[in-house]
Formats: C-alpha cells, sequence, structure tokens
C-alpha cells in the first residue's frame, strides 16, 4: 500500500513566508466614506496598509476635494475584524484641512453556504474635524451602519453591501447634518479585484448668522470604482543573438476613479444662500505605481507558428504549465491530470487580505508541519506525482471532482463540455442560468450534455466561449492540448479584464 | 404558414387527448363498458414456471416471521431481481456482505449473464490448483470483475478481494465478506443502475444531518438515490451512510427502485379491479386443459384479460425425478401475492384491487392483491391527531382513492389539496401498519399536519402511509422550460425541453406535440412577468416560464422571468429604426430598435433621436437563437465627447507606461492650429481603447515605433475621471503630404466611395479609417457625414496622387437656435420669488438691441441666478422693496421663452466689437488647478468694431477689457463663468465705446 506518503509541509511554509505577497486592495480598502484610495508604493508593516487617498466634502455647500492618506490597520481575532481608519487629508486650494478616524468591529458570521455575513459597527467613538477656508466643522455624533455579504467560490469571492449613516458637524454658529446612504459591491481574486461604491448623500445645514438662522439642504451623489489588475505584455528582444525572442512581462497597478454629481445652493456675495441651486459635477482618479515582474520564457521552439503558440507560451510563462516544454504536443488531447493542474494555477485561490495578513514566523509552521503527512484523496493518484499538487489543490477547491470512488482517473481526458464546467464552477456563476434548462445559441446546443448545460450558457453569456466559424459548439470533443491552451487563457483574460468592465461600468453609466 | 398550421394541430391534439382522458376516468363510462361485449386492450397469459418460482422463493424463515419486508421479499423473489440462500431460507436480519450488494445491484438491472461471463473468462485463466469449486463463489467473482470494469470499485479494492490469504489485509482494504455500508449499496445501485450524478445536492443536504459523514466521492450519486425514494432516512433525520444493510431491508431498497429498474426491463406496472372471473375447458387439442379468464379494468379504464391454464389430470407430463410426483406440464399460471402469502391464481377473487407486473412478451410476472373493493376503502387524508390512549387517529379527507397508491390515484389530473374535507376521528386496529417516509413505524411518531393515506375496512384503520405531496407526489399540471414560442392569438405557447434541448432541425415537431400548451381563452390566462401582473404579450421567447394546467390540460396561469443580457458597445450608424453597434469584443451588430424601447440618458428617459452615432452604450437584449431583441438602450453618463484634437510630432508612444511622447503640440481649433501652453514636449496618455492609423491602416504601436520616429499625427482625446485627456486615436500623417486646411460645408457625400466634395472649395476630400471624424462631439466613422454638414477639416495632399485626405473633419452644431435670448428693461415690480416686470424692453438682435414698448414679466425659477455689481444675489434679496431695491433698476435678462436664466445689472452697452482671446487676466489657481480667484480682465486681438452708421465692421486696434461681477458671459445657450473662456476665443463683445478699453458688458462666446 503505496497510499500514504511522508510530505514535509514545512518547507511549503517557508517559502510561502518569504514570497511577497501580491499587494491586492481588499474589500473596504477605500474605506466607506466615499472616497477612492491607491495603495502607496512604500513597502507596508503587517496589519497596516497605508494609502493614498481622496474624497470630496460637501458640507460648505460647495465639493471640496479633499487628498492625502488613509492608514487602515486591521486584526482578525475569533471572526471579529477590528479595524481603524484614519484619515489625513487637506486642500490647499480652499485652506482645508480633515483628519478623522473611525474605528470598526466588523463581525463575520459564516452561514452553512459557505457565505459569510458581515456586520460593522463604531467600536471606539468616531472622530472627525474638518476645516473649510477658517470654518471649523467638528463630528458631534455619527450613527452608522454596515452589512456585507461575502460568497466565496472556488477561485473567486463575491461580496456586496449597504451602508447607511448620519453625521452631525457642529461648527461655531450651527450644525450640518449629512445623511448617507450607500452600496457597494465587488470581487476579489488572484488576477485582479473590483470594488465599486455608490454613495448617496443629503447635507442640511443650520447656521446661525445674527438674529437670523440660515437653512439650506443640498444632495450629492459619489459613484466609484477601485480596481487591481494584472496585465500581461509581450517585450521581444531587441538583439537577435540571445537565447529566447523575448518573453512576457507581468504589470500589477491599482486604480480608482470616482464621479461625482451635487446639487448646491449658490451663495451670494455675502456668503449667504440663495434659492438658486448649482450642479456640480466631475471626477477624480487615483493610480498607484505599477509593478512590474518578468515571466520566465518557455523554450517551445517546436510550436513557432502555431495557432496556439502564443496562448501556451503566455500559459507557460505564467507558469499555469510546467515542465516538458519541449514534448509539447498541441494536437494531442489534454489528460485530466494536466488540466486540473494547469487550472490549479489558472483558477488560484482567492489570495488573503494582506492588511490581515496574521504573522507567523517560520519557526513554529515548520513545528507545526513536521509531523503533517499528505494522503492523495484519489488511489490512483500518487502523492508522488507531478501533477499530485494541482490535482489535490483543484480537488480540494471543488473545481473538479474525481471519477467515482477515490479514483480520479488521471490518465483520462476530458471534453470541451467538462471543461466549460469547471470554468463556470471556479467562477460560481452557474446561477446566471436560467433553473429550467438552459437554451444557448450554439447550432448543436441538443448535443451539450446535460451536467454541462448551465455552465456553456453561463460560459456563452458572459463570454468565456464562442462557437466556431459555423456556430458549432462541439461540447462532446475531447479537448487537445491547443484548444485546452486556448479556452485557458480566455479564461485568465476573463479573470483579469473582462469581468472587471462589468463592475466599472456601473460607475461610467451612474447617473 | 403551414408551421402555424403545425403549431395549431398540436394544440388540438394535446386538447383533446386530455379531454379523452377525463372522459374515461368517470365512472359511469365504466359501468357502460362493463356491460357491452367489449374488446380487452391487452390480454396477458400466464408463465410457465410459476410453480418453479413459488416453491423457489416461499421462503420458510419469512413465512414464519411477521416482517414488514415480506412483501418486498417475495416481489422481488418472483421478478428475480434478488435470491434465496437456495435452501428456501431468506436470511432476514443477517447483513450483506459487499459482494452480495454489488451482485444484487447487477441483478437487479439484469446482468447476471454478464457476471457469469466474466466470472467465467477469470475462471479459465486461472491455475488449475486455484479453480474456485464452489459456483456461487466463481459467479461472486464474476460480480466484482464487472465492479471493477464498470468504476463501481477501484482496481485495487479488486485485488484485495482477489487476495488469495484474506488474513493479510488491513482495515483499510476492501474486505469482500464485510457488511456492506448504506452508502455503499446506494451508490453501487446508482452506478449499476447507470443514474446521472447529480451534482447540485439537495435532498442529502436538506434532509439529513448527518451527511457530513457520508464519503463525498459517493454524495453525487446518493442523491438521485434518495431522489428517487429508492432509500431513505431514519425518519430521524438521518441517513446514516455507514450503517449496514439487512437482507430484509435491502429487499424493500430494491423494491423501492422498480420505478427505475422496471422500465429498464420494459416491464410495466399497472394498476386494475378484477370485474370478472370466466372459467372455460378445452379440449380441442386432445389435452384437458382448463383456462381461466380474469376480466380486468385497469385505471385507465381499459379492459385487460390475464388468462391461465392449467391441465386437467391425466394429463402426459413428466414426473418429479425424486418425488416421483407429477409435474404441472402445461400449467401457465401467474404468481400471486395476497393478504401476505404467496400462491397461484387460485388466490384471485373478483373485486380484488391488483397490481400487475408484465412483461413485453405478454406474460404476467407477479400479481399483488392490494385489497378487496367490497372491504376496503382508501383515502388520502391530512392527519390532524393521534390519540395512543385510545386508539384514534383523527383525519380530514382530502380524496378518496381506489388504490393505495398516489401514481395511480391521479391519472394526471390536477387536485386541490385546500379544499380539505371536514375532521373526523377513526379508530385503528390493534397492530395497524404504519409506514413513515417508507418505513416502517408506529402511530405514536405520526406527525400532525402530514398527509398520509388509510386503508379502511369495516371503518377500522387497518393500515397508514405516509405521502410527500409536496416532494415525491408532487401536484401535477406545473411544467417549465424556455419559452419557444408564444402566441396569444392562436392561443398556444411552446416550450423548450426541461433540459434545454429542442433547438436541433429535428426538434421542431417533437415540441409541437409534447411542449405546447394552449390556452382555453387568452383573456383569462393569469400571467406574472418578472414576479409582476401582466399580459400574455409580456411573455417572450427566451424566456424561463412556469405554466399552470387545468385538467383539461389548457394553461390557466403563467409565471416567467426575462433572461436578457448586458452587453456594452458603441453605436456606429443609425437609421431610423435601427443602428449598428460595435461591442466589446469587437463584433458588429445591426439592432432593430421597436417603439417604446427605452431610451435612457442621465438617468431619466430620452428618445431614440437622442442617441448618436458615437454613443456608447449600455444595452439590455434578449439574445435567442432566434433573434436578438433591444429591450433598453442606456448613453454613457460622462459621455465619450473628444476633448480636442491635436497634432504633433511624435517622439515615440511607450506602451509600457502607456504616454504618446510628442513634440510642439498644437490643438484644432477654429479651424486651425493653435500651439498649447506646454512649449517641448508633451505627453498624452493612451486611453483603455485606442487605435493607431498608418497610411490608413490599423496598425500596433511596435510598427510605429519603429517607421515613425518624429512623425506628424493627428491625435483625438476624450476627457476621462480627474479631467485626465486620454489619447483614442491617433493617426499618423504621410511625411511628404502637405496639410490644408478648409472650413466649408459638404455638398454631397459620394457613397461607397469614402469621399465628398465640398460647396465652396470646389475640391473633393477623401476619408478612411485613419481619418478623425468628430459630430455632434463625438467620434463617428465617415457614414455619419451628410451633406450640408458644416465642417471644419485638416486634409493633407498627397505627394504621390495628388488626392486630398482628411486627417480631421469637425463636424459643427447646427446653428443656434437662438432658444436663449437677451433682453434689457427697467424693472417695474417684482412678485417676490415667482417674477418680474420690466416696463418696457430692448432685445439683442443679431447686433442691434430692438425696443418694444410693452411691457414684459419673466418667471424666477430655482436656476435664476441674480448678478448685480458686487457679484451673486439671493433671489430672497432681489425685492422692490426696502434699502436695495430693484426697482427702477435697469437689467440685463438672459432668458428661455418668459423664464429668467440670469439677470444683471451690467450698465447698458451697444458698440459691438469683435476680437480672439490672447490674454486672461487677474485669476488665480490654485495648487490643485480650481479657481480662487475669477479673472477680471481679458485682452482682445484682430479686433473689429462695428460702425453702427455704415454697419460694417471695420478693424480696430487690440483691446484691453475689465470683466465685470455682472459681466454676462454667454457661450452657446447658457451662462459660463469667467474662468471659463479660453485663449483663443472668438467673442463678440458689448461695451459702452468704441475705446480700447473699458468694461465688457455682454461677452458672447463665437461657436469654434
Amino acid at each position: 500500500m503505496m497510499k500514504r506518503v511522508k510530505y514535509m509541509i514545512y518547507i511549503a511554509a517557508l517559502i510561502a513566508v518569504l514570497i511577497p505577497s501580491p499587494a491586492y486592495a481588499r474589500e473596504g480598502d477605500c474605506g466607506y466614506e466615499g472616497g477612492i484610495s491607491a495603495e502607496q508604493s512604500a513597502p507596508k508593516t503587517s496589519g497596516k496598509v497605508t494609502f493614498d487617498y481622496q474624497e470630496v466634502c460637501f458640507i460648505s455647500g460647495e465639493p471640496v476635494v479633499f487628498k492625502g492618506t488613509l492608514t487602515v490597520t486591521k486584526s482578525m481575532k475569533q471572526g471579529t475584524i477590528s479595524s481603524t481608519y484614519t484619515y489625513s487629508l487637506k486642500n490647499a486650494d480652499k485652506s482645508a484641512t480633515l483628519a478623522r478616524t473611525l474605528t470598526f468591529e466588523t463581525r463575520l458570521t459564516q452561514k452553512d453556504n459557505g457565505q459569510t455575513i458581515e456586520e460593522t459597527f463604531f467600536s471606539k467613538n468616531p472622530t472627525e474635524r474638518i476645516t473649510i477656508g477658517g470654518t471649523t466643522y467638528t463630528l458631534q455624533s455619527y450613527t452608522y451602519t454596515r452589512s456585507a455579504l461575502v460568497d466565496a467560490k472556488p477561485a473567486i469571492n463575491y461580496f456586496t453591501g449597504d451602508m447607511r449613516g448620519t453625521k452631525v458637524y457642529q461648527t461655531g454658529s450651527g450644525t450640518v447634518t449629512v445623511k448617507a446612504t450607500g452600496r457597494f459591491y465587488g470581487y476579489d481574486q488572484y488576477w485582479g479585484s473590483t470594488e465599486v461604491g455608490l454613495f448617496d448623500y443629503v447635507i442640511e445645514s443650520e447656521m446661525k448668522k445674527g438674529n437670523t438662522i440660515d437653512k439650506w439642504g443640498g444632495t450629492a451623489s459619489v459613484a466609484l470604482s477601485s480596481t487591481n489588475t494584472k496585465e500581461l505584455r509581450y517585450v521581444k528582444n531587441e538583439p537577435d543573438q540571445i537565447s529566447f525572442e523575448g518573453g512576457y512581462v507581468q504589470t500589477q497597478s491599482s486604480s480608482s476613479v470616482l464621479e461625482y454629481n451635487s446639487s448646491l445652493p449658490e451663495f451670494d456675495s455675502k456668503g449667504i444662500p440663495t434659492d438658486t441651486m448649482l450642479s456640480y459635477k466631475n471626477s477624480l482618479s487615483l493610480e498607484s505605481f505599477p509593478s512590474e515582474t518578468r515571466l520566465p520564457v518557455p523554450d517551445i521552439s517546436q510550436l513557432k507558428g502555431h495557432w496556439a503558440e502564443n496562448d501556451i507560451e503566455a500559459l507557460y510563462s505564467l507558469e499555469v504549465y510546467k515542465g516538458n516544454e519541449a514534448s509539447f504536443d498541441p494536437e494531442q488531447f489534454m489528460t485530466r491530470a494536466e488540466f486540473a493542474a494547469a487550472m490549479s494555477q489558472a483558477a488560484r485561490a482567492v489570495p488573503a487580505d494582506p492588511s490581515l495578513t496574521v504573522r507567523t514566523t517560520t519557526a513554529s509552521s515548520a513545528a507545526r508541519g513536521r509531523n503533517q503527512t499528505v494522503v492523495s484523496p484519489f488511489s490512483d493518484v500518487s502523492t508522488q506525482s507531478p501533477y499530485f499538487q494541482g490535482i489535490n489543490d483543484a480537488f480540494k477547491r471543488g473545481l473538479i471532482s474525481g471519477k467515482g470512488e477515490d479514483s480520479f482517473e488521471p490518465e483520462g481526458n476530458l471534453t470541451v463540455a467538462d471543461a466549460l464546467t469547471v470554468f463556470v464552477r471556479a467562477l460560481g456563476l452557474e446561477g446566471m442560468a436560467p433553473a429550467a434548462g438552459a437554451v444557448t445559441t450554439f447550432r448543436d446546443n441538443d448535443q451539450i450534455p446535460e451536467y454541462a448545460r448551465k455552465a456553456a450558457y453561463v460560459a456563452e453569456k458572459i463570454g468565456l466561449v464562442r462557437g466556431d466559424e459555423r456556430g458549432y459548439l462541439n461540447p462532446d470533443a475531447n479537448l487537445t492540448k491547443a484548444r485546452a491552451s486556448a479556452m485557458i487563457n480566455r479564461f485568465i483574460d476573463y479573470m483579469r479584464s473582462s469581468i472587471k468592465k462589468n463592475y466599472k461600468e456601473i460607475v461610467d453609466y451612474a447617473p | 404558414m403551414l408551421y402555424k398550421r403545425l403549431k395549431a394541430a398540436g394544440r388540438f391534439m394535446k386538447g383533446l387527448s386530455v379531454m379523452m382522458a377525463a372522459f374515461m376516468m368517470s365512472p359511469c363510462f365504466l359501468a357502460a363498458a362493463a356491460a357491452s361485449e367489449e374488446v380487452p386492450e391487452k390480454v396477458f397469459s400466464g408463465i410457465g414456471n410459476a410453480s418453479t418460482i413459488i416453491a423457489n422463493i416461499d421462503y420458510q424463515d419469512v413465512k414464519a416471521s411477521g416482517t414488514w419486508a415480506k412483501e418486498a421479499i417475495y416481489e422481488t423473489g418472483a421478478l428475480d431481481l434478488m435470491k434465496g440462500y437456495g435452501d428456501r431460507q431468506f436470511g432476514l436480519k443477517s447483513p450483506i456482505s459487499k459482494e452480495q450488494a454489488i451482485a444484487m445491484a447487477y441483478r437487479a438491472v439484469g446482468r447476471e449473464a454478464d457476471a457469469q461471463k466474466a466470472a467465467e473468462a477469470l475462471d479459465n485463466a486461472r491455475q488449475k490448483a486455484d479453480k474456485k469449486t464452489n459456483p456461487l463463489s466463481m459467479w461472486s467473482d464474476g460480480y466484482l470483475q464487472l465492479a471493477a470494469n464498470e468504476g463501481l470499485i477501484t482496481s485495487q479494492d479488486l485485488a484485495d478481494a482477489f487476495a488469495v490469504d484474506q488474513t493479510t489485509l488491513t482495515a483499510a482494504s476492501f474486505h469482500r465478506g464485510a457488511p456492506a455500508q448504506r452508502q455503499e449499496l446506494a451508490y453501487w445501485l446508482a452506478k449499476a443502475m447507470k443514474l446521472q450524478p447529480v451534482y447540485s445536492q439537495q435532498k442529502i443536504f436538506n434532509s439529513y444531518s448527518d451527511w457530513q459523514n457520508t464519503d463525498p466521492v459517493k454524495i453525487p450519486y446518493i442523491e438521485p438515490i434518495l431522489q428517487n425514494g429508492v432509500m431513505n432516512g431514519d425518519g430521524n433525520g438521518h441517513f446514516g451512510p455507514t450503517q449496514t444493510v439487512t437482507r430484509e431491508q435491502a429487499a424493500q431498497i430494491i423494491k423501492n427502485a422498480e420505478a427505475l429498474i422496471l422500465p429498464q426491463m420494459n416491464y410495466e406496472k399497472n394498476l386494475g379491479t378484477i370485474e370478472g372471473i370466466l372459467k372455460s375447458k378445452d379440449l380441442s387439442s386432445g389435452a384437458d386443459v382448463t383456462t381461466t379468464t380474469f376480466n380486468i379494468r385497469n385505471t385507465n379504464g381499459k379492459l385487460h384479460q390475464i388468462r391461465v391454464t392449467a391441465p386437467g389430470n391425466g394429463t402426459d407430463s413428466g414426473l418429479n425425478e425424486r418425488s416421483g410426483e407429477s409435474l404441472p406440464a402445461g400449467e401457465r399460471d401467474v404468481v400471486v401475492y395476497k393478504d401476505g402469502a404467496i400462491g397461484k391464481s387460485g388466490l384471485l377473487e373478483e373485486g380484488d384491487r391488483i397490481e400487475y407486473i408484465t412483461a413485453p412478451d405478454n406474460t404476467v410476472k407477479y400479481v399483488k392483491v392490494i385489497s378487496n373493493s367490497r372491504d376496503t376503502q382508501y383515502m388520502a387524508v391530512q392527519v390532524t391527531g393521534v390519540d395512543t390512549a385510545n386508539g384514534l387517529i383523527s383525519a380530514s379527507q382530502v380524496f378518496g382513492l381506489d388504490f393505495p397508491d398516489m401514481e395511480g390515484a391521479m391519472g394526471g389530473s390536477t387536485f386541490d389539496i385546500s379544499g380539505e374535507g371536514i375532521n373526523t376521528s377513526y379508530r385503528y386496529i390493534n397492530g395497524a401498519t404504519v409506514e413513515i417516509d417508507g418505513k416502517s413505524s408506529d402511530m405514536g411518531s405520526l406527525i400532525p399536519g402530514t398527509y398520509a393515506i388509510l386503508t379502511l375496512r369495516d371503518g377500522l384503520v387497518y393500515a397508514v402511509k405516509t405521502v410527500d405531496l409536496n416532494m415525491n407526489n408532487r401536484e401535477k399540471g406545473i411544467v417549465k422550460g424556455i419559452v419557444e414560442d408564444c402566441n396569444p392569438k392562436l392561443g398556444y405557447i411552446t416550450l423548450y425541453n426541461e433540459d434545454g434541448t429542442g433547438t436541433g432541425a429535428d426538434a421542431e415537431q417533437k415540441l409541437i406535440l409534447n411542449r405546447t400548451y394552449s390556452f382555453s381563452n387568452p383573456e383569462d390566462v393569469e400571467v406574472y412577468k418578472n414576479h409582476k401582473s401582466g399580459s400574455l404579450e409580456d411573455i417572450e421567447i427566451g424566456d424561463t416560464a412556469f405554466l399552470k394546467t387545468d385538467n383539461g390540460g389548457n394553461v390557466v396561469s403563467i409565471s416567467a422571468v426575462d433572461n436578457y443580457t448586458v452587453k456594452y458597445g458603441q453605436v456606429i450608424s443609425k437609421n431610423p429604426a435601427s443602428f449598428t453597434v460595435e461591442y466589446d469584443d469587437g463584433t458588429q451588430q445591426v439592432l432593430d430598435v421597436k417603439s417604446g424601447v427605452p431610451v435612457v440618458d442621465g438617468g431619466k428617459l430620452s428618445s431614440y433621436g437622442g442617441l448618436k452615432p458615437g454613443d456608447r452604450v449600455r444595452l439590455l437584449l434578449n439574445i435567442t437563437n432566434k433573434s436578438t431583441d433591444v429591450k433598453e438602450i442606456v448613453l454613457e453618463a460622462s459621455g465619450n465627447l473628444v476633448a480636442n484634437i491635436y497634432k504633433g510630432s511624435i517622439s515615440y508612444i511607450d506602451d509600457v507606461s502607456g504616454d504618446i511622447v510628442a513634440q510642439n503640440l498644437q490643438v484644432f481649433k477654429n479651424g486651425r492650429w493653435v500651439r498649447t501652453d506646454r512649449k517641448g514636449v508633451s505627453r498624452i496618455k493612451l486611453g483603455d481603447d485606442y487605435a493607431v492609423y498608418w497610411n490608413n491602416k490599423a496598425t500596433d504601436l511596435s510598427y510605429v515605433n519603429r517607421y515613425a520616429k518624429n512623425n506628424d499625427a493627428y491625435i483625438a482625446v476624450q476627457r476621462d475621471y480627474g479631467d485626465r485627456e486620454r489619447a483614442v486615436v491617433v493617426s499618423f500623417i504621410n511625411s511628404g503630404d502637405t496639410e490644408v486646411l478648409y472650413s466649408d460645408s459638404i455638398k454631397n457625400v459620394v457613397s461607397g466611395k469614402g469621399e465628398f466634395d465640398l460647396t465652396n472649395a470646389y475640391s473633393s476630400v477623401k476619408y478612411g479609417p485613419g481619418s478623425i471624424i468628430v459630430k455632434d462631439g463625438r467620434l463617428v466613422r465617415g457614414n455619419s457625414l451628410t451633406a450640408r454638414d458644416t465642417v471644419r477639416i485638416a486634409a493633407n495632399r498627397s505627394y504621390d496622387s495628388g488626392d486630398y485626405f482628411a486627417g480631421v473633419i469637425q463636424v459643427e452644431g447646427t446653428a443656434g437656435t437662438n432658444a436663449v435670448q437677451v433682453y434689457r428693461g427697467r424693472i417695474s415690480g417684482i412678485d417676490d420669488g415667482k417674477s418680474f416686470t420690466v416696463g418696457s424692453f430692448s432685445q439683442l438682435k443679431d447686433l442691434k438691441w430692438e425696443y418694444t414698448n410693452t411691457p414684459m414679466t419673466f418667471n424666477l425659477g430655482s436656476g435664476t441666478r441674480i448678478l448685480d455689481d458686487v457679484g451673486v444675489v439671493g433671489q430672497r434679496n432681489f425685492v422692490a422693496y426696502g434699502d436695495n431695491s430693484y426697482l427702477d433698476k435697469t437689467v440685463y435678462v438672459l432668458a428661455k421663452d418668459s423664464n429668467a436664466l440670469l439677470v444683471s445689472t451690467a450698465p447698458f452697452g451697444s458698440i459691438n466689437v469683435r476680437g480672439e482671446i490672447y490674454d486672461i487676466t487677474g485669476a488665480t489657481l490654485g495648487e490643485e488647478g480650481s479657481v480662487i480667484q475669477e479673472p477680471t480682465g481679458i485682452k482682445l486681438k484682430n479686433v473689429k468694431t462695428y460702425d453702427l452708421s455704415s454697419y460694417l465692421w471695420k478693424d480696430g486696434k487690440e483691446m484691453t477689457l475689465n470683466l465685470l461681477k455682472n459681466t454676462l458671459i454667454l457661450k452657446g445657450d447658457s451662462a459660463i463663468k469667467a474662468s471659463k473662456l479660453q485663449k483663443g476665443d472668438t467673442v463678440r463683445i458689448l461695451k459702452k465705446d468704441s475705446t480700447q478699453t473699458g468694461d465688457a458688458y455682454i461677452i458672447l462666446v463665437e461657436a469654434p
């Protein structure tokens, strides 16, 4: 019985500590005050991240753009995240400053279906002090509630939430009340993350001037999006006489945009509000300095000129494919083992929130890992197999299932329909398909096996797959390595950019 | 036409068949049929080996016991689905071993022969010494081999099972003789029956708390077993995956699986009542044969006959070689189960309600007597309470039944469980059988509220069997699917198949026959679309629909939701009823726009007329394999207007940072190139989607970086978030060409040739993909150009051909509609916050003030701004009384119709001057670019002054003018702030005199 093989996990743990985790924005990196952020390039300490930050403030009756920094510290203990958002902002033109500290407690409740409900409250009294052109507004009270739902899928976490809050500011001569409601949507995954926020404000001011009380009200809406992307670019070498022709460079960057619309009263020459309402509309943007990484160059010269050469090269560069470059045969049918291993890399697990990274010392994880053994979930996949890690990971995360009792059929082939189910399962988007027998527009719709029907429908809808030149999907065809490469690369492209568009466009189309 | 008729025909057939079914179910039909000489629909015969089977399955241990599984054991035995030990013992309580379970699963699907073949092959391969002597053991090997071949067990398991020395096996090994677990049996049964694994598990997660103990690999296979009711929990929410299975339990499981197994064997299960028994003797063949015919009225109202034959005494037949008894040769009888005993047809009586299983060769494999109609009554009830102390069960009747079985009772009609009867108490007998969720139980466990079938004899309850009306016995008459066609006029709706198929060429006919449902009256159909009340017209192709049909099979209610898709793209061209869109993936499509399709602009309903070529749009589409319908068009709120067009010499384009590095940038303004503020090199960011053209062909950055260093190019930019400019088109100019500028209008467009003629210049200009064409501020294709468009063009005369090729075409907006007028008058009264009146007024018409001696009233609105010499005045201070009264003040009024937009107290000016702004003074900008101080002055060059006496513009000297707090600045139709004035703007100004200095009272920015 060679099922069990001792495997020292601490080596993997050691590597994990040495490689810096990808710099990624997570839910809440823009805060919930209707502003945008971009990560600073300066190195960060664990649990504390500083962002360049911008937001628009309407309390003075005129939009004032504040710029500066937002520092977020987060820690997690027993299902509760404690977070502190410290804002230090100014606007020189308006001689304005803003200092704000919000300390939240977020309770996470994991539900049976794998979704997590987040509920957020203030755990300390919030403080805020805004000065605009000589007038100081001090936060007197802030009632606040926020709740979010996180739905974790094999390769992506989706989240959505709502917030509601009322701020009352005190100035020397009166008060300003800001009522805010907000919604936010987003997703998080290895290839990128996006968060979209839509906020609506009602601003009400009561100021005493002499014996009269000036009252005015205005509205504002803010739509923002914050994205992190990994982009891939091929750079051809200038010199001829070099061992490789060129290679891929991966650029990782974050960018945020904000658009605001407000309707506020015009002030007369003495600073008294009038009945005339002025509309303001403008936008802000922030970008991080992109970081670049050179990717390894595979030697697949035998494929030079092949249709799928670029896809295959990209997948090798991204280390979705590993090894056997010289013998890569694009016309060969892909095995289930190869596909599982590739998908485990193409649909990688969602990286952990960097601002929540738990400090783990190498020693302790090594101590814990020393006596652990790795057992293959399948009798026909040895832990020594080069595909074991990939199959094990893909299976554990629910990307791909076994074939029968504890067997995986690693040498078996898979069909186009099989591959589509894996893609759509990774994205967790099966729910986009109608419940009662999804009908696709492929000409061979009737040939799609029942288990793959929803996946085929969704894949068509989100553009993961298109029919061939005659409109056929050929769902039962065995997947060749060439077609698999094109499909996997397209899947990564979707994760990188297409899905981002679907979220970002919300801001573009916000009225 | 033919198509529609087919549809109609399909609809008719549907209605007819349902009608017939309903008719046949009525009791009067039954009575009438019995009286006449009726031709039976089917005639069945007995089987030749009934006696042998009965001898085999009349197990002594079963007979003696009171096992609840008796019926299952006899039935599975009679159908040869399960075998005893061969010694007339069944072995009720012995757990079944793994190898037995596998054999059982295969036997149940009739694979015995395959297993034997596998066994023989195995045995032939064995060394003589290893050959198995026990045939049972040998056959068992065959099943195991088959199981390994078909993935029921792994090859390792098989190796374990075949290990000669079984004592070497570890705990984790596969012990063939070890008891099988429930989850294993479920898995093997599902595999052997070739049930499709179900990956979206519902039943196991929802119903059983111990599902975590289940092997995850097996769950997808256990699910269909549970869904089909083959196996059940223990009644307390446990499935018990690792528990063992006794043989009596196994028999019940196999019986439960009959609904899946029998169709595979082409066996049919029928229900009916014996109406009459006829005996006849036939001596014609020389033998004395008695034939008994049983007339059976089945649940469909049809007459079935079972004929059994028994040879009389003295018939020549064989003898049993051991006992010497004569064998019943020529006998064809049936195996009958009645009142807990097994026997032959002699047990059957008139009035017996029977279940009979028939084979394709028209033999009857098994007859089970359920009850006799004379003494037994069944009813479906909702249990309301159980009084175990007094032996009473209270229940309300839902409906009566002929058989203790839902399937037979319903006959395809719907029933209404809300119309329950009155609550009645029934006494139950001691030892009444209680079956809850398919498991034997006791009265005390009956939960009030559950639905059950009661078996009553002489008013006493003999048996209670719970039924799940919501799950296994669901409401009938509900169908679901994707709408293939819906035609309220012809009165039908067709759905695709429930599994999503039905688009193939030959599938259409089947849909017409099987998936077309008619409306008895389209007006009466209750329709919900997206959960809102609607009409049949709202049901669209591609919707997910649920239909509810009545007893007649007609649709009475529809609930449907749409399956629209959101797509983003850019409008390429537009016609009155259709437009062409280019989606973000580069594909193009022509979409028809039906009237009533909402067009949304800035959160407001707009009209299709508001959609312009070049617009970015979000489309809500109903995409089906028949057509693509537009359901909603939303214009991108921020728009994608071309902010500027630049010309410059491109140093290079950095595709890493996305920067265009260009020298000596000039901007296209009023048809001329004007230098920008920045000297030397400028950087322009590339947009997310950009296009680069070289020689009128799209190309990539590597090409132009290689071949076009320091080449001139036109660059169109849009404004992105944060006011940044982003290049969307970079179009390179052939270095040998010479640029020509035109300000002209298009005389005619030579369609299809990419060419148009100019009105004044008498020359024709070509355009192509590389031309930057801007119309309504949007980047458009050449096909959007029309005759009479006023255009400003930067064209290049080709060094080679002499043709003029447009690099930039800017189509001017149509001349102002003069919706906004400028008036001047003396205020004669103010109605606070509502309106004000001028006693008489002058209106600025072209260059002159035209005086009208009548009062005029202007409305004040929330947008009306009032400016006096210190700046903004609140409307509440715009009053005709008090210290700061506006009564008798002379004001300028900018008005649209009679609604005032702006009121200004600036002094009167009548001298028109015109010039180009070359400097703007007095403004302070903050570090962040915001305006801290509005400009206080402008400097003009190329000045002309209008001479009122000669009606001519006369050249003047340059001017330096002051801007007042209440200077009225008008651009297009709206008043703007002074800070919005730009260098290079051409303006017309009204001032007091024609001197070179002074105040500007009104500034009209002329169209660029």
